[in-house]
């Protein structure tokens, strides 16, 4: 299901940073990952280190799953959030009492078959 | 925007079909094209080598092309039309088909949507759905649209105090219209009641608030007004369309879609406004993106439309306006890329006086709205086409 492609890899650094697609010809952070930069267009991208950082932008609490490894995991909460770069993320929210714009913190977690998952908590 | 847009003078839409929707299917989708395309054969008493163009939707035809669905209809056409739009599909089969035809490309063009619908074929559209959706969405709960669009309700609620019962009323309005309709697969009565105590998809979305699967396929013909006269079929006049896609926005979720870029341009070309409409058909996969229809195309202003939906009638034959007059697919089912045809068919039923269900008393102009393709968080493709009762 994942694809291995150049512009699927992501996430994290060596030393546990958050990274982000980055072109260094104009200067956009994006996400989701692309092949190339979508402003300019440019096929040469870095990752760089983000800031973890972000505030919660909206939220649901799961009951149902098309896919039959979340089922033992629901319900389960998703969210979207943005982060202080401008990039906007699909994540898991690990937060009980979730308020739209509260600051969330975003880590690198597990989903239910070893997907590697962007995780939100409380800052 | 476009202010040069040329006119789509003496084109028109005729011979509405419906293959019956049904939950699952063992049949693949050229089984529900062919019977669509058959249908439209013996509506319109054409030969099929009278059909010289063909505009298709369907999630479900890979492998096949709408290449292929020449050789398995033994068909030969001078125009060929693949529409990936999801639930702007239709509209945009409408407008290009007419351009085609305008532009002496093709003279009959025959436009379909269908899907099928097997166990597990949901799944496997959500999961694969586009790149992002596969790499940074679905990893995700797994849920497909429905965590994207409880995500934008939830959004749209707390910006405009909006309350679930405000969504309830149009899915209960709309199931009252789909009680005349044999084609709906869900037609117990619903009542707010019922709306409400259903039980939690991905909050705050409830049940009712969400389409039903299935498979089907929906149809019309698109040509001169000349022609139709000639074969005898009455049809609804193009009056306008727009299409718009990936509109920029400043709003981190998206409070509307595109229909606000070129809604002035629409009513402008069609030379009429919203209080002209006798009735509006939009895309329904969730009530919320309803109520963003309702203000981007002008019925009421943005924010507003948890108060118009509380007053105003929107039942098919009531007198405020008559809304998804079929049932909508929040009632019928949604069968694929068939979804997206629906409102487009039931507003040229209606302008014709052929329903399935009932039919609105005054049908002269109507306004039909499509929205499609969430690709990662918000959806991509918007158009909307006014039509008006041929004479
Ligand atoms: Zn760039």
């Amino acid at each position: 299901m994942q694809q291995d492609t150049p512009s699927s890899k992501q996430f994290q650094s060596a030393k546990g940073e958050l990274l982000l697609q980055h072109c260094p010809e104009c200067g956009t952070m994006q996400y989701p990952p692309r092949e190339v930069c979508k402003t300019c267009l440019q096929h040469e991208l870095e990752w760089k280190a983000v800031s973890p950082q972000g505030s919660l932008l909206s939220w649901t609490v799961l009951h149902t799953s098309l896919e039959p490894a979340f089922q033992k995991h629901l319900p389960c909460c998703i969210a979207e959030i943005k982060l202080d770069c401008g990039a906007q993320l699909i994540v898991q929210l690990a937060i009980e009492k979730p308020l739209a714009l509260m600051p969330v913190i975003v880590e690198i977690g597990e989903g239910p078959q070893g997907t590697v998952l962007y995780v939100a908590s409380k800052k | 925007m476009n202010k040069q847009t040329k006119n789509y003078e003496n084109l028109v839409l005729t011979a509405p079909v419906t293959v019956p929707y049904q939950r699952f299917s063992h049949h693949d989708a050229t089984w529900f094209i062919g019977r669509a395309l058959r249908q439209l054969l013996d509506k319109s008493n054409l030969q099929k080598t009278a059909i010289d163009g063909l505009a298709v939707s369907s999630f479900t035809l890979a492998p096949d092309t709408i290449a292929s669905l020449t050789e398995q209809f033994d068909l030969s056409a001078r125009w060929l039309e693949a529409l990936p739009f999801g639930g702007a599909s239709a509209v945009i089969a409408a407008k290009r088909a007419a351009r085609a035809i305008q532009n002496g490309d093709a003279t009959v063009v025959a436009c379909i949507g269908a899907d099928t619908a097997q166990q597990g074929s949901f799944r496997n559209l959500a999961a694969n759905f586009s790149r992002f959706s596969t790499n940074a969405v679905y990893p995700y709960g797994g849920a497909g649209p429905n965590a994207i669009f409880a995500m934008i309700t939830r959004n749209y609620m707390d910006k405009f105090g909006v309350q679930a019962e405000d969504f309830g009323r149009i899915c209960v309005a709309q199931r009252k219209n789909a009680l005349d309709n044999p084609n709906s697969l869900l037609r117990k009565p619903l009542s707010i009641e019922d709306y409400l105590s259903a039980r939690y998809i991905a909050e705050p979305l409830r049940l009712f608030d969400c389409v039903m699967p299935c498979a089907g396929a929906e149809g019309f013909l698109v040509m001169t007004k000349d022609r139709a006269h000639q074969l005898g079929l009455p049809y609804a006049s193009l009056l306008a369309a727009e299409e718009y896609h990936n509109a920029r926005t400043t709003e981190d979720i998206p409070i509307g879609g595109a229909w606000r870029v070129f809604k002035d341009d629409l009513y402008n070309a069609a030379n009429c406004g919203p209080k002209d409409m006798d009735f509006l058909q939009t895309y329904d996969d969730y009530p919320v993106i309803v109520m963003q229809q309702f203000e981007d195309l002008g019925f009421c202003e943005k924010g507003n439309a948890a108060d118009f939906v509380r007053s105003t009638d929107l039942s098919t034959i009531g007198n405020g306006l008559p809304h998804n007059t079929g049932g909508g697919q929040l009632s019928v089912g949604q069968a694929g890329f068939a979804g997206g045809f629906l409102g487009m068919v039931e507003a040229i039923r209606q302008l014709t006086q052929q329903p399935l269900g009932r039919q609105v008393i005054k049908a002269e102009h109507g306004l039909v709205s499509g929205f499609g393709m969430v690709n990662y968080n918000k959806g991509l493709c918007a158009a909307a086409a006014i039509l008006k009762k041929g004479t």
